[in-house]
């Protein structure tokens, strides 16, 4: 029954499913932001030096994005005209050269992005600061393991994407979508409290 | 039609109207066990001074906890999952659901929270015993309560996965809605139902998120040692230093979600209220747009309004006045709703079939209950009343009252479309009558006992003095309770026996003109044949003019 | 009419015995005998919400049971839709009704007990310290000195030190520390400290209709004028384990002489 679907009502359906999906975990990391600020205004309240590493994977994440982005497009180009550029179900013409290594490129940086996160917690961690250590820290490895948790969901949506291009659109979305999350945690982090 | 193999077609079904039954039939089995609970938690308040052995107090606040969880989450919300599910797509003419593999799974993830939930009463230390609400650091310490122990975890982690699937199964219902709607079914011809269901998916998605991030945190601080709501106690004689953590934040996240949910629940019950009530009165709902924008206003306003369930905690007295304003503006669009309800009845020509009876019974339920929200909305009024069984009254007249006798309703209204056949219309009375009776009775006669003091939760009430005048209602509400839960049995004798023995319906049993009436009884897969209908008019056109039918169906065309 | 089906005539007696059973049961006084001056004001708030939803609850069940009747006697529906200016004429008036009413209620009538309960800072108050545990109340007075001494939750101590008090804290020498046990004059305004040793725990004395929470690692406050003397019921309102329902208290409101004759009896944690 799914195939009988026209193709641009699944494209419809797929960006209300994807502007849905980032409702709901937008949502999700309001509330920690949240409990952050009302954690940060009680007892015992004390920050960390964050792990510079961070920074260093905040840039593995932007670039990782532009890619996505780069092969979203490229795949789209000779799409143009059409209003809908997320679907290539019914792509006629051949897509560009960038089709073809932006999406493998944006995956490795994405897991380059977790890899980055790991090496934060193993920098923490040999600094003696665990998850109950404070309750910076808790919420420290609370937001950054959550959040790595829905970059390695988006990083299997990308991964499914190279094989079904119809998700293409919706994949980096979403992908978009775990970049800007990653600068709110950072923010939150790094400004509030 | 390509045949399917028997798993395909009924386990694991992509079918919308399969799994839909399959979230129906789910739900009334938790119905037993939940409502066997409260058979229990009754015999246990009727005759306190009996039965200490048989029913220890560890075993009566699991009960109490895992009714409440399992009622909720377990039973009403999956009826409607079920009704959802199956109405949806029918209803706005679409052959399925937007993502059918979704839809399977999110009533495949169901399956194993029911599994933990009811598996979790018999681990050591027995189910949850924290109450519905969780609130740490009751449910945190495991000192505090034997619950507190692996029944807990196993608690947090049902509820986990049942919000993981629930709001898959809401993005599903939501892109259905928006996106599927057949030619000509604009957002303002839909059956009310399905603004209902679009309103309360839009409120799930939205505030579900906060409960499972208090989840995750209650669960780091069970089993990680971390103190994001426990504190430094001393508890069985001995300190614990747990840290400095807030336990206010846990009943933030948690009545963030928890009133929202209220309506989530609410308003699609209402809303197949109102789709019922025209079939029967042959006359058009009264108000459909104002009743829709009352509910928009509803949906926005519920979800800044949480802080009534915690006026006695000692919040900011500034921000405790900010919530009892913002939390009875509620009480203006919801009458919107009451009003309307009523008003469909007027001029009406009614038929007294069995879905009508619930559907009446409803009205009576939506304005007692709505009025007895409006003490527990009033900051002062709430301050006597919090916590006591004026609160348990209420909210039983609303998510359980009003919500189970609409989902009965719905339920014997749109059988003929589930199975092709009718239920039984003596038997049915016979349900309502031992149903709506004694259920709107019990939850009104709490509220007396609530006014008199009695504090809920308690497993012995006669201890307090005060108790002594309102627990004259305790014996009427045990033998009205022992009668409602037996009443069920003609429920299920019914439905079970009319799937395979029912007289047969015809596609359009009740003469009614909405899309899924268009489709044969019981659709087949894909709903329409060949070519979906297309809609020409608003879905309520009964008696719409001298020397015309009696109704005509959205797929009519207009005549000029 | 003898076309009227017999089911719609027992649906308007079913209404009509629901509508008796909640108007009659609502009129019946549940509610203890009042005992403090905000709990009269609370009071009166209940009384009025009471009679609005009294009112509404009457009259829709009134339209229902007539609607029934009305519709029932076989006549055909009558034609068309509701007019667009019906439609709204019966949504907003109902708006503008409940707006009226239920904001009159918060602010009119709930506001000012809400502010006299937790806004104002009331004068000469007799302070106290309740402190809850699973499933007991302690109680502590603060003493001639009026100062509460510095508690510790590492030093409580079962048998003689239910508040973990300083042995050479000056403040601590003349508290008064009862178990279960709370006297308190008529008349005066009584401002109670509470706090709790595990989980969270309720303050709740029906007659006096005024509840509070008890929450780990704050000092929650709540304050009461006793309006007339007796003994009465402190209840835990608040699920707190397996006694929840056992960790009963006592209020004993007592004259005022009576209450400072009393408080002289009392031994200090100081001997």
């Amino acid at each position: 029954m799914n195939a009988q679907l026209a193709a641009p009502v699944r494209a419809q359906a797929n960006r209300v499913l994807v502007v849905a999906l980032i409702a709901t975990v937008a949502m999700l990391f309001t509330a920690f932001a949240a409990s952050y600020m009302e954690r940060s205004g009680a007892r015992g309240w004390e920050k960390l030096e964050l792990p510079g590493i961070l920074w260093a994977n905040t840039v593995v994440l932007a670039l990782s994005s532009v890619a996505a982005e780069i092969a979203r497009r490229s795949r789209a180009r000779p799409f143009d005209a059409v209003r809908d550029r997320s679907n290539i179900a019914s792509l006629a013409g051949r897509p560009a050269a960038s089709a073809r290594w932006a999406l493998p490129l944006s995956l490795l940086l994405g897991f380059v992005f977790l890899a980055g996160q790991a090496a934060a917690w193993a920098e923490l961690r040999a600094r003696g600061v665990f998850l109950p250590t404070s309750p910076y820290a808790s919420f420290f490895y609370l937001l950054t393991a959550i959040h790595a948790v829905h970059v390695a969901a988006a990083l299997v949506a990308l991964a499914v994407a190279l094989a079904r291009a119809r998700i293409l659109g919706l994949a980096v979305g979403f992908w978009h979508f775990m970049g800007v999350v990653w600068v709110y945690v950072l923010l939150i982090l790094k400004v509030l409290g | 039609m390509e045949h399917q193999g028997f798993f395909r077609k009924y386990v694991f079904s992509y079918d919308h109207k399969v799994i839909g039954i399959q979230y129906l039939v789910t739900a009334m089995v938790m119905a037993i066990v939940a409502g066997g609970l409260a058979v229990i938690i009754r015999t246990r308040l009727a005759w306190p001074g009996v039965g200490a052995k048989a029913l220890p107090p560890e075993a009566y606040i699991s009960f109490v906890t895992m009714h409440g969880t399992l009622m909720v989450f377990f039973v009403v919300s999956l009826a409607l999952s079920g009704l959802a599910n199956f109405l949806i797509p029918l209803q706005i003419g679409a052959r399925d659901m937007a993502y059918p593999f979704l839809n399977m799974l999110s009533y495949w993830t169901i399956v194993p929270a029911c599994l933990i939930m009811l598996a979790s009463f018999f681990v050591q230390g027995g189910a949850a015993a924290a109450g519905w609400t969780a609130y740490p650091p009751l449910s945190a310490v495991k000192e505090a309560v034997p619950g507190s122990g692996l029944g807990q975890t196993l608690w947090l982690l049902g509820m986990a996965i049942f919000i993981f699937s629930f709001t898959m199964g809401g993005l599903n219902f939501l892109t259905t809605i928006l996106n599927l709607r057949t030619r000509g079914m604009t957002m303002r011809r839909m059956p009310i139902t399905m603004w209902g269901f679009l309103v309360a998916t839009v409120l799930a998605i939205l505030s579900f998120p906060p409960l499972t991030a208090a989840a995750l945190m209650l669960l780091a601080d069970r089993h990680l040692d971390t103190s994001f709501f426990v504190t430094d106690m001393l508890i069985g004689g001995k300190y614990r230093a747990l840290g400095d953590g807030t336990p206010l934040l846990f009943q933030h996240l948690f009545w963030f979600l928890g009133h929202p949910e209220v309506y989530v629940l609410v308003l699609p019950c209402i809303c197949m209220v109102f789709d019922i009530l025209p079939v029967f009165t042959r006359r058009p709902i009264f108000g459909y747009r104002p009743s829709v924008y009352s509910m928009l206003v509803i949906g926005v306003l519920s979800m800044i309004v949480w802080g009534h369930h915690m006026f006695v905690t000692g919040m900011n007295p500034y921000v405790g006045k900010y919530f009892s304003i913002a939390t009875v503006i509620i009480t203006a669009p919801f009458s919107v709703l009451g009003v309307n309800l009523l008003a469909s009845l007027w001029r009406a020509r009614m038929r007294f079939a069995t879905p009508m009876l619930f559907a009446l019974a409803v009205i009576s339920a939506v304005g007692l209950g709505g009025f007895g929200g409006l003490f527990l909305g009033t900051m002062t009024s709430d301050i006597y009343f919090h916590d006591t069984y004026f609160v348990v009254g209420h909210f039983h007249l609303m998510i359980g009252t009003v919500t189970l006798l609409s989902i009965f309703g719905a339920t014997y209204f749109w059988f003929p479309k589930m199975f092709g056949r009718l239920m039984d219309e003596r038997l049915g009375r016979w349900h309502f009558w031992l149903t709506a009776g004694p259920m709107i009775t019990i939850f009104v006669l709490m509220h007396m006992q609530g006014l008199g003091g009695m504090v809920r939760r308690t497993y012995d009430p006669s201890i307090y003095g005060y108790n002594q005048m309102n627990s004259v209602l305790r014996l009427p509400i045990t033998f009205l309770a022992f009668l409602l839960f037996a009443a069920q049995s003609i429920f299920l004798w019914n439905f079970t026996r009319s799937i395979f023995r029912g007289a047969k319906a015809t596609a359009n049993p009740w003469e009614a003109t909405t899309l899924e009436w268009v489709a044969p009884s019981p659709p087949p897969h894909g709903n329409f044949g060949d070519v979906l209908p297309v809609v020409h008019r608003f879905a309520y056109e009964y008696s719409p003019g001298e020397g015309q039918a009696d109704f005509v169906p959205q797929t009519v065309e207009k005549t000029a | 009419m003898g076309g009227r089906p017999a089911v719609a005539k027992a649906l308007i007696v079913f209404f009509a015995i629901l509508t008796a059973i909640t108007v009659v049961g609502f009129l019946i006084p549940w509610r203890r005998e009042v005992a403090s001056e905000e709990g009269k004001g609370i009071d009166l708030t209940i009384t009025y919400l009471l009679v609005v939803a009294g009112i509404f609850v009457v009259l829709g069940h009134v339209i229902l049971a007539r609607f029934i009747w009305r519709s029932s006697g076989g006549e055909v529906a009558a034609y068309g839709r509701p007019s667009k200016r019906a439609e709204w004429a019966w949504s907003i008036v109902p708006v503008l009704v409940m707006l009226v009413l239920s904001e009159a209620g918060v602010l009119f009538v709930s506001g000012p007990v809400w502010d006299s309960l937790y806004v104002e800072s009331p004068e000469d108050p007799v302070l106290l310290e309740v402190a809850g545990k699973q499933f007991e109340w302690y109680v502590r007075y603060p003493g001639k000195d009026g100062k509460f001494g510095k508690a510790d939750l590492k030093s409580v101590n079962e048998t003689d030190n239910l508040f973990g008090l300083d042995d050479f804290d000056d403040d601590a020498q003349d508290d008064i520390i009862k178990r279960g046990q709370i006297c308190l004059p008529v008349g005066r305004p009584v401002v109670v400290r509470l706090r709790t040793y595990d989980v969270i725990h309720s303050f709740f004395v029906p007659e006096f209709r005024v509840k509070q929470d008890l929450l780990p690692g704050y000092a929650t406050r709540i304050k009461f004028t006793p309006t007339r003397e007796g003994e009465f019921d402190l209840a835990c309102a608040e699920l707190c384990g397996l006694g929840h329902y056992t960790m009963k208290g006592k209020v004993r409101v007592v004259k005022p002489e009576e209450f400072d004759a009393w408080l002289k009896e009392q031994m200090t944690f100081g001997g």
